[in-house]
C-alpha cells in the first residue's frame, strides 16, 4: 500500500495514485480547534509541533502542514496588525507608503526573526517525526501577497497603472525577501512548497495584467522551489479560470484552486497538472453538515481527480468556526470513496 | 478646445481615471459657465456609469475603476464648493461600512462613489465597524439606507448583527449587503434587504430601495 506520502508526491507528478490524497492545507482553522491561540502559537516550535501531532492522530490527512504566518514577512518590514479574537490577522498600517521608502528596507535576516526561526524549527520537527509517511507540505504566503501586506492593496492597484517600476521594484525585494525566508525550509528536505499569490487574481486585475507584472514572478519562484528539490504548489483567490493556463504555464506541480472554479473546465486546459481544491470554506466546509461535505467531496474527486493529479483540499482558507466533524468528513470521504479507478 | 469639447474630454478622462488632468478640465468649465450641478450630473456621473457598465463586461478590473474613482474624486473636489444647497437634496442619505473584524475597504470605497456619482449622500463609516455604529450613524443622520461591505466568511457574520440591530431598535433604512463571500441566498437568510453583486449593482439596487 501506498504511504500518505507516495500518494501525495504521486499526485503531485500528474500521476494516480491508489487513492486520492487529502490535505487540510489551512494551518490557522487546526490551531484554533485545539484552542490555540495564533499570536502566541507563532513563535512556540513546540506548541506548533504538538498541535499538528494531535491533529495527526486524530484526522489523519496525508499531509502534516507547517506554515508561516501571512503576518510575518509584512511584520519585519514595519507592517501592523490587529488580531481579532475569531477570524484572521487585519492590517493596521502598512510598512511604507510611498514609493520612496522601499530603498530604506533591509535585505531579510531568518536568524532575525522570531517566527521565522520557530517555522524552521517546527518545520523540521515535523520532517523528522513525519517525514518518512506523510508529505510535510510547508504553505505560506507569498511575495506577492506579502507586496500587498507591505503596502495597502489599493495603492499597490493604483501603482498597476501609475506607478509600475515601483510594482516591480516592489515585487522583486518581495520575491528575494521570501526566498531568504523560505530557504532554510528547503533545505531542511520538506516535499511541498505551496504559496498564494492572492493579488494576481481576476476577481481583481485583468489577465494582462497578471501576465505583465504578476507571473513572471510565480514563475521564478516555482523554478527556484524544482532547483531546490521540492514540488511547486501555488494558489490565487477567486475565479481563476481565465489565467489557469498560465499558471499551469509556470510549471507547477500544483494548482490550488478556489471553490468558484469548475474542476472539470480547469483539467481540460491545464493537462495533467494536479488540481489542488476545491471544497467551499463558508457554505461547505463551515455551514454544511458531514453529509454535504461527503457529497461535495465525491462531487470534487469525480470533476477534478477522475485521472488522478488531484489532492483534495479546502478551496481557500478554511475559517476558524468550521466545525471539526466537517473537516472529519472531508478526510474519511477519500478513504471511503476515494480508491482508483474512481466509482461515479 | 470648445466648451463641448471640454464636455467629452472630462467624461473620457474621468472613465480613463486620468485624475491628474480631471481638476483643471472641470475648473475650465465652471469658468466658461457651466453649473457645478450640471457637470456633474451631466458629465461625472455618466462617465462613473459607464465605468460601472466596463466592469460588468470583464473590460474594467478593480484598477481601472479604481483610478476611475479617483479621477471623479479629484473632480468633486474642485466642483462640491460650486454646488448650491439645493443641489445636495439628494437620491438620499446612504450609511456605509465594511463589518467588523474586516479592513478589506476597495469594494465598499467603489460603491461609495457610485453611489456620490448617482447623487446619494455619503456617510462612510470606514473599516472594521461595529454593528452599533452602523444604528448609531443611521440614527444620528436619518439614513435612508444602510450598506454594509465584507469580503471575509468570518467577518460577513457581522451582517446579520447589523440586520438584527436595526429591527430591535426600529431603524427605518433599509439595509443592502454585499462582498466577495455574500450572495443573494445570505442576503435573504440573514434578512437584509437586498443584495448587489458589484458597485453597479449596489447604486441600482439602491435606487430601487428608495422607490419601494
Amino acid at each position: 500500500m501506498e504511504s500518505s506520502k507516495e500518494l501525495i508526491l504521486s499526485a503531485l507528478s500528474g500521476k494516480k495514485p491508489e487513492r486520492v490524497p487529502v490535505a487540510v492545507v489551512s494551518s490557522a482553522w487546526v490551531f484554533s480547534n485545539y484552542g490555540v491561540e495564533l499570536s502566541a502559537a507563532y513563535q512556540d516550535p513546540e506548541l506548533l509541533t504538538k498541535t499538528w501531532r494531535k491533529f495527526d492522530k486524530e484526522f489523519g490527512a496525508d499531509a502534516v502542514v507547517p506554515s508561516l504566518s501571512s503576518t510575518v514577512i509584512p511584520s519585519y518590514y514595519g507592517s501592523t496588525w490587529k488580531f481579532p479574537p475569531i477570524g484572521f490577522p487585519l492590517l493596521q498600517k502598512p510598512a511604507i507608503t510611498t514609493p520612496s521608502d522601499l530603498d530604506k528596507l533591509d535585505d531579510l535576516d531568518p536568524q532575525k526573526d522570531k517566527s521565522i526561526q520557530a517555522s524552521t524549527l517546527h518545520t523540521k520537527q515535523l520532517v523528522e517525526e513525519f517525514g518518512n509517511d506523510r508529505a510535510v507540505w510547508y504553505m505560506t504566503t507569498g511575495p506577492l501577497s506579502n507586496a500587498a501586506r507591505i503596502v495597502e492593496t489599493e495603492f499597490l492597484m493604483e501603482c498597476l497603472i501609475e506607478d509600475t517600476d515601483f510594482v516591480e521594484n516592489l515585487f522583486k525585494f518581495s520575491t528575494d525577501s521570501f526566498k531568504a525566508a523560505v530557504e532554510p525550509v528547503l533545505e531542511i528536505g520538506i516535499d511541498v512548497l505551496d504559496f498564494s499569490s492572492s493579488p494576481g487574481s481576476p476577481d481583481l486585475i485583468s489577465p494582462r495584467m497578471y501576465r505583465e507584472f504578476f507571473w513572471p514572478y510565480d514563475k521564478e519562484l516555482v523554478d527556484w522551489i524544482h532547483k531546490k528539490g521540492a514540488k511547486a504548489v501555488f494558489h490565487i483567490c477567486g475565479n481563476t479560470m481565465p489565467i489557469i493556463k498560465d499558471m499551469a504555464n509556470t510549471g507547477a506541480d500544483g494548482l490550488s484552486v478556489d471553490s468558484m472554479v469548475d474542476m472539470s473546465a480547469a483539467r481540460e486546459v491545464i493537462g495533467n497538472t494536479a488540481l489542488v481544491g476545491n471544497l467551499d470554506p463558508a457554505s461547505v466546509l463551515m455551514n454544511g453538515t458531514p453529509e454535504t461535505v461527503e457529497k461535495a467531496s465525491v462531487e470534487a474527486m469525480n470533476k477534478g481527480g477522475r485521472d488522478g493529479a488531484f489532492v483534495l483540499a479546502p478551496g481557500c482558507d478554511v475559517p476558524p468556526t468550521c466545525p471539526s466533524d466537517n473537516i472529519k468528513a472531508m478526510i474519511d470521504s477519500v478513504k471511503n470513496h476515494g480508491k482508483y479507478p474512481l466509482k461515479m | 478646445m470648445s466648451d463641448k469639447e471640454k464636455v467629452s474630454k472630462l467624461k473620457t478622462e474621468i472613465v480613463k481615471g486620468k485624475r491628474k488632468s480631471v481638476p483643471d478640465l472641470a475648473k475650465e468649465l465652471l469658468e466658461s459657465g457651466m453649473e457645478a450641478y450640471d457637470i456633474i450630473i451631466q458629465i461625472c456621473a455618466p462617465a462613473m456609469s459607464e465605468v460601472g457598465i466596463l466592469y460588468q463586461q470583464g473590460e474594467y478590473f478593480v484598477p481601472e475603476i479604481l483610478m476611475s474613482a479617483k479621477a471623479f474624486e479629484a473632480a468633486m473636489e474642485v466642483l462640491r464648493p460650486y454646488l448650491k444647497e439645493m443641489d445636495k437634496k439628494a437620491g438620499g442619505t446612504v450609511v456605509l461600512g465594511v463589518c467588523e473584524g474586516d479592513i478589506h475597504t476597495i469594494g465598499k470605497n467603489l460603491v461609495a462613489t457610485m453611489l456620490e456619482a448617482a447623487g446619494f449622500n455619503i456617510i462612510d463609516l470606514g473599516k472594521d465597524v461595529p454593528a452599533v455604529e452602523f444604528i448609531k450613524a443611521a440614527k444620528d443622520n436619518d439614513a435612508d439606507l444602510i450598506g454594509v461591505s465584507a469580503l471575509m466568511t468570518t467577518s460577513m457574520l457581522g451582517m446579520k448583527d447589523v440586520v438584527d440591530l436595526a429591527k430591535k431598535e426600529g431603524i427605518r433604512a433599509k439595509i443592502m449587503v454585499g462582498g466577495g463571500p455574500v450572495s443573494e441566498d445570505y442576503a435573504q437568510k440573514i434578512g437584509a434587504d437586498g443584495y448587489g453583486q458589484d458597485a453597479k449593482e449596489a447604486v441600482d439596487l439602491a435606487i430601487r430601495l428608495m422607490e419601494a
